[in-house]
């Protein structure tokens, strides 16, 4: 997040595109609520589904799933139009308008609404004004907005639409995606990617090369090679280039698209180490499982969607034989020839703090009694409250001229319904934690795709009744759930459930720049089981 | 910002305007007792324990009463101290309020200031209402409105912080009780089990049901941490028992989630103490799983990465690294497969 | 029922919260049992976007709705004050054995359904009883066995139809030695013509106000002394001043719940003149610049709804609601709001929450009305009485209007006479009269020969005053120093057949009954009063029950969030000033009491008493 969770109360509308806020981050989502509901706060709710928020929303948008940069294209467009936005600020703090400014002149209500699937165009209209007059309006987005074939062109959409209205570096506005895992933050800000070292540092750089090969006082020569993403390795596994895997508190098996191709992938190692709780789906074709600590046996810091940095503390003892992670790691890696000397989680933030220059104000002693938010560069920095204050880490806001583009897989006469995935309130990713949890998951014991009345009537379904829903990647046999929420002519699966994977059927087309695989949409036939 | 000065028991303090008397106390550590008052929620000013004398006349509830400079407060006197203990019996009379019974004993606040204000026991002359004890019919909470003070604060946490309106008072006066939704039992009910109810509720009246049989209120250990699942990062005290079996966890004020949980957070945590936990290192052999010591398989991990390393290179190797671990463990991972294997081919869920 | 019936019926009033009490009245005239089932009232609050805790906490509160199917016809017999003591038990007898039904009961044929109810506003023809909205008093046995069969033709409608007994008219004493002011035009003005109102004069203070400025306004009501006629007897003017100035809304809100047992003046004035309150909160719209105006009138008081209606359309017709009032730059409405069955809703802040649809919760204070009133805006509460006194005083000056009366509360005051006298009903007299005139010249005396024990001045809330009090000038100030008070002009009237400890548990029943639940001294209190107060009239009693009852009434006295938990202190000590004698009897178990009895025989039996 741009912004920060305590600044809602600021906000005076917000955007919520492509977030069921209420379901996949409840906290803030009841925070939410208490402004639109008690504050009379304006909201306008952009989603393919009738989520609980487009209930309080001033203005509700049911759109086609992967239409995300049509619609804010659109909005873009009625508020040029009508020269609502914010010419000031454009002026000064951002670049590239004038090409963005042109090609959103061919979006017009009219036209976006018949892209997005909307009935009434007017709706666009008024959710534009809605959203130009209040100020600050703060845009939220979340997995709707990301997993696309066009994800980075969705989130640029929402950076351009909060520029071109002057929302950006102020408080109580912002583009603010919401993390959907509780240190995803951090594991990125960690380098736990494949182009980046921590705090985002390149791995193609000279510099940053050799700044880590100091710090870390390696031998050899980095690699300034950016790695493999996590779909593009499993295609390496299958092409036999990838021959050992160690995977650490994850379980693709269930969370990646194309359950057949991840598990063939699997199959097709020659090493798989997996570290987990307990013996996942994808444990199952490991070589070696090694059981690491749960969270609530382990202390360490995790940083949060709004980038604060707090501690988690040693709740309970380890179960078993069960290991803190970082244990493990050093051992391996001592066993690997090096000499890794680390007695605790702090002694590891130390050194954190050394090559991460956004970390490098937090201590272990500060974040418990402090809120701090990176980037906090020295001992004495309060922490950043919101980025992009007076300018932008660039210099400039550049605003991205964008076109609308279809998804990898359209709908046609044999696979004439779209699929989209999701969460569910009581359960989690891949349920290892949730579908563990008694209460929860005797609250939602069982996975369901979602169908609109009108597909239930076309492929004669009742609510209730086991269905078959298959794409071009696999098939699943599901409880059908029928409900107003979908728009017509979409399904939606929860993810959670081993025994009907929705990532059977998903598909594993990435986002050319950031590889993000195209969850949210596909494909798919529904047929009655018992016909 | 406006600052006023005003006496609490002849003691000068500095408050805000705008503020309440109760408001101004709490910040200045000056202990005035209260039930149906709770940081969280909007003002209610029904229990009226909270009284105080405003410039020697006037008593005022101090939760609704606005401070003004030069206010000269007394928090307790004689009359005060006989009204509180009068309120607090006519509770105590009102309920069925036998601490023995209750999984809320010894963390109860009306327990405490009947103790404080050494409430005799109720005689029993007055007739009780039968009210509903429902224990079943929700996995999450429980419910015993025998126990309840009506004192609103479950009604406020669900409409105010929760935002559901789930929970509401009906019929009236003497009659009056909870219901949730349209009088239906709370499983049965929209009630999304987030428990920011039972963790306001100043009684046994709502409880979860994980607490009972699992140790008794000052035998349990209270230890922060944060949430494991989406990204608010929901600051959460858990409560551990004698055998360090966790008990229940309660939203913490000083988190981003303003001591706010969701059902995940609230109920999400047995999963850590579950019997499906591994146990012990696991190598496969012969296609099937075995338990091994750790050094065995620590050791067969580094000589087979070792191996592959030197024969199809740093690249063939891949790690993925964990949105669900900390800071310290994904920047080790990156360090290893960076410094150790000497690959970039590391990346964690974030796209998934 | 079905779910588009119910949303016409939502359409018919609006989708805002505010309009639920119309609503469920309204649905459940409809359901022909009067009953509003769950099933209904999800189907409300999911199509008013409600939650529906906020729909079952509404219709819990008030004691008009129920959940449970009742009958065609529910009858609503009166046990308060003035129809105990006339023999309100008496009817409960002739029901149950004409129809075979108890409280809480209902007839095999789904015709009728029995509750007991508070006071209906027709005192002076005790007792009294309410079928649906239909309201019949001087009930003998012969007369509710007449009216009973009656029903059973009928058709329920949301219309009243009473007897003429109750008509606002017949329950004004006919007494020249009156001052009369407010009741000047009552029987000589049409109701239901604006003309004959305007033949009269009508609407020509308004006229005039419109030429003053609104300051001016504020003045000469000030100077006219004019207090609140609610009970509480706040100066009228002074309390216009607080209300919030700037451009933003107003209300001026008409307080018509009358629910203080003993009280009826309000409903004869709204039915016999409903013009002039129109006028009275137009002139006082005018002057605290408000654009609209609420009347909230107690659910019960069909007729004076219907009059109001009636009257407000025909003053919009005639331009005097609306636009440009006069000529003027001045606009303003009045809408009516209703009440569903609770005596707490007579205080300012529980009748705004339950103006918004909300249950009858009075709120803290500050904010005031006049700061944060209805939906949060600044609202000017006034009662009926108050409001109507307005006109007049524009009209004929300050100087005029408190030429009558002492000092300090000048004017007229309407007293309500029930009870044992040879006559009953309404007087107008100067502010200050006492209560041996009252009972002597407008009373004509106690009835049937009986001696004078006691009267309870100011309704339940009020005070018992003994002989010794028979001189005491009954204005705001002079009775509060005798530990009385005036109240909204009750003069219930007891004779020595009456038993102080039979009047007390209805006094205290019906505290019980009506306390609003949410704080504590006055929720827990209440019952506990009522409790000590049966148990001593079942003669189970001790010295130290009745020592009880002063001392949980001082704790609510002290605690209570709202006038009503801080009420019953008065009539206990009061009565126990005179009477306490009686009680100590009581608490032997030998001692006889046939009136005690019959009330507990009555009242605590049945299925749903």
């Amino acid at each position: 997040m741009t912004n920060s969770i305590r600044e809602i109360p600021i906000s005076e509308a917000y955007l919520l595109i492509g977030t069921n806020t209420t379901e996949n981050h409840p906290v803030i989502g009841s925070m939410l609520k208490r402004e639109v509901i008690h504050k009379k706060k304006k909201l306008v709710v952009i989603d393919p589904r009738r989520i609980e928020m487009s209930r309080y929303a001033d203005v509700y948008l049911q759109i086609k799933p992967g239409t995300n940069v049509a619609i804010l294209n659109g909005l873009a467009h009625v508020i040029l139009k009508e020269n609502l936005h914010d010419a000031e600020y454009v002026k000064t703090r951002c670049e590239g308008f004038d090409d963005y400014r042109k090609v959103v002149e061919k979006y017009t209500p009219e036209h976006v609404a018949s892209i997005c699937g909307i009935e009434d165009p007017s709706l666009i209209v008024k959710a534009a004004r809605i959203l130009a007059n209040a100020k600050p309006m703060a845009l939220y987005y979340c997995m709707g907005i990301t997993q696309f074939k066009s994800g980075v062109n969705g989130v640029k959409s929402c950076a351009n639409f909060q520029m071109l209205l002057g929302n950006l570096g102020v408080a109580g506005g912002g583009v603010n995606p919401l993390r959907g895992q509780n240190n995803v933050q951090g594991a990125c800000d960690m380098g736990a990617l494949n182009a980046v070292y921590p705090a985002y540092q390149p791995v193609g750089n000279e510099d940053n090369k050799n700044k880590f090969k100091n710090a870390w006082k390696v031998a050899f020569d980095l690699s300034m090679k950016p790695g493999l993403t996590i779909v593009e390795s499993l295609n390496a596994a299958i092409a036999g280039d990838l021959k050992a895997l160690y995977v650490f508190g994850e379980n693709p098996v269930m969370s990646d698209p194309n359950q057949h191709h991840v598990i063939e992938a699997l199959e097709k190692l020659d090493f798989l180490v997996v570290q987990d709780i307990v013996m996942t789906e994808t444990a199952r074709y490991a070589d070696v499982v090694l059981p690491g600590c749960a969270f609530l046996e382990k202390e360490g810091t995790v940083s949060n969607t709004e980038r604060r940095v707090q501690l988690m503390h040693k709740v309970v003892k380890p179960w078993g034989e069960s290991r803190d992670d970082w244990w493990i790691l050093t051992q391996i890696a001592n066993r690997m020839g090096v000499d890794w000397n680390y007695q605790s989680a702090e002694d590891i933030f130390e050194e954190i703090r050394t090559v991460t220059p956004s970390y490098a104000g937090i201590t272990y002693e500060r974040v418990e009694k402090e809120l701090i938010q990176w980037p906090c560069p020295t001992e004495g920095h309060p922490g950043t409250q919101f980025l992009h204050k007076d300018k932008f880490s660039r210099g400039l806001g550049l605003m991205t001229a964008i076109e609308y583009t279809p998804p990898a897989e359209e709908v046609d006469p044999e696979y004439p319904v779209i699929l989209t995935t999701g969460r569910v309130l009581e359960h989690f990713h891949t349920g290892t934690m949730s579908r563990n949890s008694r209460i929860l998951d005797e609250t939602v014991p069982e996975g369901y795709v979602e169908l609109h009345p009108n597909e239930a009537s076309n492929y004669n379904i009742s609510d209730g009744e086991i269905v078959s829903v298959s794409t071009r990647r696999g098939s699943i046999r599901i409880k059908a759930r029928v409900t107003e929420r979908p728009k017509p002519n979409v399904a939606f699966i929860p993810f959670h459930f081993a025994e009907a994977a929705a990532n059977k059927l998903t598909i594993d087309a990435l986002d050319p720049t950031c590889k993000i695989p195209e969850f949210k949409v596909c494909a798919c036939k529904i047929e009655k089981v018992n016909a | 910002m406006d600052t006023i000065q005003l006496t609490f028991d002849g003691k000068e303090v500095t408050g805000k305007k705008g503020q309440t008397i109760l408001e101004v106390a709490r910040d200045n550590g000056i202990d005035i007792p209260y039930l149906c008052y709770h940081p969280r929620i909007s003002k209610t000013g029904a229990c009226r324990i909270c009284l105080v004398r405003v410039n020697d006349t006037a008593l005022k509830p101090s939760c609704t009463e606005p401070a003004a400079n030069g206010m000269k407060i007394d928090t307790e006197d004689e009359e005060i101290r006989e009204l509180r203990r009068s309120i607090l019996g006519m509770l105590l009379a009102e309920g069925d309020h036998n601490c023995l019974y209750c999984e809320w004993n010894g963390e109860c606040e009306l327990q405490r200031l009947c103790h404080r204000y050494d409430v005799p026991e109720p005689t029993g002359e007055f007739p009780k209402r039968e009210r509903e004890v429902d224990t079943v019919s929700s996995n999450g909470l429980r419910r015993n409105e025998n126990r309840c003070i009506l004192c609103g604060r479950c009604v406020k946490a669900c409409s105010e912080i929760q935002m559901n309106s789930v929970w509401e008072f009906t019929g009236r006066g003497s009659a009056t009780t909870l219901t949730s939704d349209m009088f239906d039992r709370i499983g049965d009910s929209s009630c999304v089990k987030c428990g920011t109810c039972v963790q306001l509720c100043p009684t046994g009246a709502l409880s979860f049901q994980t607490v009972l049989g699992r140790g008794q209120s000052w035998e349990l250990q209270k230890e922060s941490s944060i949430c494991i699942y989406c990204g608010v990062g929901c600051k959460i005290d858990f409560y551990t028992n004698k055998e360090g079996v966790l008990v229940k966890a309660m939203g913490n004020e000083q988190g981003p989630n303003e001591g706010h949980l969701c059902v995940k957070g609230r109920f999400g945590f047995d999963f850590v103490q579950s019997d499906k936990r591994l146990t012990k290192p696991l190598i496969k052999k012969n296609g099937k799983f075995e338990e091994a010591e750790w050094d065995e398989a620590l050791g067969l991990v580094a000589s087979k990465l070792s191996e592959i390393k030197s024969a199809t290179g740093p690249d063939s190797i891949m790690a993925f690294s964990s949105a669900k671990c900390t800071n310290e463990e994904n920047y080790l991972m990156q360090k290893f497969m960076r410094a150790v294997i000497g690959t970039n081919n590391v990346d964690h869920c974030a796209r998934l | 029922m079905k779910p588009e019936k119910i949303s016409k019926t939502i359409e018919k009033y609006g989708n805002d919260r505010e309009h639920l009490m119309l609503i469920l009245r309204d649905l459940e005239v409809q359901s022909g049992k009067n009953v509003l089932d769950v099933q209904t009232l999800r189907s409300v609050a999911e199509q008013m976007n409600m939650p529906q805790g906020a729909v079952a906490g509404f219709v819990g509160f008030y004691t008009m709705f129920k959940t449970e199917p009742r009958a065609r016809f529910v009858i609503r017999v009166c046990k308060s004050g003035p129809c105990h003591v006339m023999g309100s038990t008496n009817v409960f007898d002739v029901i149950q054995k004409h129809l075979g039904i108890g409280i809480g009961e209902g007839t095999k044929d789904g015709l009728f359904f029995l509750e007991k109810c508070e006071c209906l506003g027709v005192c002076s023809v005790a007792p009294a009883m309410m079928i649906n909205y239909d309201i019949h008093g001087n009930l003998t046995p012969k007369r509710i066995v007449s009216i009973l069969n009656s029903y059973k033709k009928k058709k329920p409608t949301l219309k009243e139809d009473c007897g003429k007994e109750v008509d606002g008219k017949a329950c004004v004493i006919n007494d020249p030695k009156q001052m009369k002011r407010l009741i000047a035009d009552v029987g000589v003005v049409d109701p239901l013509k604006i003309e004959s109102y305007m033949a009269r004069g009508g609407y020509e203070a308004l006229k005039k106000s419109l030429k003053m400025e609104p300051a001016q306004i504020v003045q000469t009501v000030k100077d006219s002394g004019l207090r609140g006629r609610g009970g509480a007897g706040f100066p009228a003017g002074v309390k216009w001043t607080f209300v919030t100035k700037g451009p933003h809304q107003k209300y001026v809100v008409c307080n018509a719940d009358e629910g203080e047992p003993g009280t009826f003046k309000d409903r004869i004035l709204m039915e016999e003149n409903p013009h002039l309150l129109l006028e009275g909160m137009a002139v006082c719209g005018y002057a605290i610049d408000a654009s609209l105006g609420y009347i909230y009138i107690r659910g019960e008081y069909r007729r004076s709804i219907e009059r109001l209606q009636r009257a407000i359309d025909q003053a919009r017709q005639k331009g005097i609601l609306g636009k440009n009032i006069f000529g003027s730059k001045f606009n303003f409405d009045v809408l009516i709001k209703e009440g569903g069955g609770a005596y707490v809703c007579g205080e300012e802040t529980s009748l705004i929450n339950s103006m918004e649809g909300k249950r009858g919760y009075p709120r803290f204070k500050p904010p005031f009305p006049g700061g944060a009133g209805f939906n949060g805006l600044p609202s000017n509460v006034n009662n009926v009485e108050t409001l109507m006194s307005v006109p007049m005083i524009i009209g004929k000056g300050a100087d005029w209007y408190k030429a009558v009366g002492p000092q300090n509360c000048s004017g007229t005051k309407l007293y309500c006479l029930s009870g044992k006298l040879n006559r009953t009903g309404l007087v107008e007299l100067p502010m200050g009269s006492t209560l041996k005139e009252i009972i002597n010249v407008y009373g004509k005396g106690m009835a049937k020969g009986k001696k004078f024990k006691f009267a309870q001045v100011g309704g339940s809330a009020g005070g018992i005053l003994g002989k010794d009090l028979m001189d005491l000038p009954l204005d705001i100030d002079s009775p509060m120093k005798k530990g009385v008070t005036l109240g909204s002009g009750v003069v219930l009237v007891c004779d020595e057949g009456t038993c102080a400890v039979d009047f007390l548990m209805q006094i205290l029943s019906f505290f019980e009954h009506e306390s609003c639940g949410q704080c504590v001294p006055c929720r827990v209190g209440t019952a506990q009063l009522h409790a000590l107060v049966k148990k001593i009239a079942e003669r189970r009693g001790t010295e130290q029950d009745i020592d009880a009852l002063v001392e949980k009434a001082t704790v609510m006295k002290k605690a209570s969030f709202c006038a009503l938990g801080q009420s019953p202190i008065m009539p206990i000590t009061t009565m126990l000033k005179y009477f306490r004698k009686e009680f100590v009897a009581h608490c032997n178990p030998k001692h006889k009491c046939p009136q005690c009895d019959k009330s507990l025989a009555r009242y605590y039996s049945g299925r749903g008493h």
